[in-house]
């Protein structure tokens, strides 16, 4: 908590600009907790601060290609644009600055 | 005002958000943060709970209010009944909530909402709120099945809230004699978890393969098709041959239970049952009928934020909302909560409200490591939550596909209350 605590403050800080764009790690944060649903650290899938931006990216477009099979994974995917995979990537980046630890 | 403030907000001046914090504390004598009260601990509450104690980094008081001491969650108490989960593994406490969290946990019970003064009577003390978020869950239609009334539900048990109930009917089937059966009467109308009492039958039916194999299953059903219909078909005839009659699109005027006589009567027939699930049809959590944001059966709400649509300082979340598309169910609940979660600090505290995005997906099992899923994306739309897209898993899928969406659903569990709980 205390680290949830202090990511918050630090994406408030440093990203809490009152004109800041959409694809910021703030957005990220939110569209993450969608897959939290499923990619949890309690569970046995990946959670998607433990991928690297480029593996994260990869999976994404794989999913969305079809080249990766999954009837859950594929709507979720076609449901972000850019903007979105950008704010989740910028998200992923931030958690694995190690700022939470 | 309201909506001129929150659009206001949206364009992001921290002034107004100041001012829009300011509005919110004077309204609270001798209140120092914006208040907000969710009644309902469970998949909706207890989301919503955390992610705006979470978010608003202890500017906003948060207090939840839920009458048991600990939460057994709905979803997957049909695997305790098949025997494939522990009781224990279904119950869940609040402790982390307070401890982590700082979110209030009252345990009682909401009795009566004064909107105007924004005042909750429980039984045991007031609540003042700036916002007051419902996720009440269901309640029962009192005279939908004929002979029964919820005076009944210890002999006839609906077990469709967790807990107690569930525990009641597992020992019901088990205790049933040799060859005896079982009869469950699955809602008309809308209500939680649409596959629900079809897993049921096949968590049932494949208890009782193993412990009593000449029992019976009668699925009478006042609808005509149901939630992955032909799935479950296609399951228990593979699986539960000759053990389940089915009788679908039933004449409820003409049907009834006697609870003290143990019988059922379906076309005219009275049939002794050694047990009997009555799973009646729904309505939203009385409290919600009590606080007057209510049309009908459920309470309208705005898609973008889960606002009530008769109350601009009350959301409403889950299986007791009219929100359009989304199936009423735990992960839907969840979905709701995040999307109210993030609109309710924008307006509380001028934080980023970002547009909503709602994801479902229901898994249930049919028998051992065979499950099966269908769920769906949805997005607002000025008239309702609508799908995006959707899936459902094929007829005739392999053994390997199966056994990998149970544990998909398995992993879904443990991740959903980690995500509820913290």
């Amino acid at each position: 908590m205390r680290a949830a605590a202090f990511i918050s403050a630090f994406l408030v800080g440093i990203l809490g600009s009152a004109q800041m764009s959409f694809a910021s790690a703030e957005y990220g944060a939110y569209l993450a907790s969608t897959c939290r649903n499923c990619h949890h650290e309690s569970g046995t899938l990946p959670a998607i601060e433990s991928m690297t931006t480029a593996q994260f990216r990869l999976n994404i477009t794989s999913f969305k290609s079809g080249e990766r099979v999954s009837k859950v994974m594929k709507p979720i995917a076609q449901g972000l644009g850019p903007l979105e995979v950008d704010a989740l990537v910028s998200y992923i980046k931030v958690r694995r600055q190690g700022v939470e630890k | 005002m309201i909506i001129t403030r929150r659009k206001l907000l949206l364009g992001g001046s921290a002034v107004l958000a100041a001012s829009a914090v300011t509005k919110a504390q004077s309204t609270i004598s001798g209140s120092a943060k914006p208040r907000v009260v969710i009644i309902g601990g469970g998949a909706g509450g207890a989301t919503a709970a955390r992610y705006i104690a979470k978010g608003s980094d202890g500017k906003v008081d948060v207090t939840l209010v839920e009458a048991n001491k600990n939460y057994h969650t709905c979803f997957f108490s049909n695997l305790y009944i098949g025997g494939f989960r522990t009781y224990d593994s279904l119950t869940h406490s609040y402790d982390k909530l307070q401890s982590e969290y700082g979110i209030k946990v009252v345990h009682d019970r909401a009795i009566s909402i004064d909107r105007d003064s924004r005042k909750i009577d429980l039984e045991n003390s007031v609540l003042d709120y700036d916002i007051l978020i419902l996720s009440p869950g269901i309640d029962f239609k009192e005279g939908s099945v004929n002979g029964w009334s919820l005076a009944d539900q210890e002999l006839m048990p609906h077990a469709y809230k967790g807990g107690e109930q569930v525990r009641l009917l597992k020992s019901q089937i088990e205790a049933m004699p040799e060859g005896g059966v079982f009869a469950i009467i699955p809602p008309a109308g809308s209500y939680r978890c649409p596959p629900g009492p079809y897993e049921r039958v096949s968590m049932a039916a494949s208890m009782l393969k193993q412990k009593n194999p000449t029992a019976k299953i009668i699925l009478a059903d006042p609808k005509p098709v149901f939630s992955k219909m032909g799935l479950f078909r296609e399951g228990w005839k593979a699986h539960y041959k000759g053990m389940i009659d089915k009788y679908s699109d039933v004449d409820m005027s003409a049907f009834s239970v006697n609870p003290k006589e143990m019988t059922i009567n379906l076309e005219g027939e009275t049939i002794k049952v050694d047990a009997c699930n009555v799973i009646p049809a729904q309505k939203a959590g009385q409290i919600a009928h009590m606080a007057g944001v209510t049309d009908g059966d459920w309470a309208p709400v705005y898609a973008k934020d889960m606002q009530s649509k008769l109350d601009e300082n009350i959301y409403v979340l889950g299986d007791s909302a009219e929100q359009g598309d989304m199936p009423k169910s735990g992960f839907s609940a969840n979905s709701q909560a995040k999307v109210c979660a993030n609109a309710v600090l924008g307006k509380l505290i001028g934080s980023s409200v970002f547009p909503a995005r709602f994801m479902n997906t229901c898994w249930s099992m049919i028998s051992s490591d065979n499950s099966v899923k269908i769920g769906a994306t949805y997005q607002a739309t000025p008239e309702k939550i609508a799908k995006v897209e959707g899936f459902v898993s094929d007829r005739g899928e392999d053994q390997a596909m199966r056994k990998s969406t149970f544990d998909e659903s398995v992993n879904w569990y443990s991740s959903m209350t980690s995500d509820m709980f913290g």
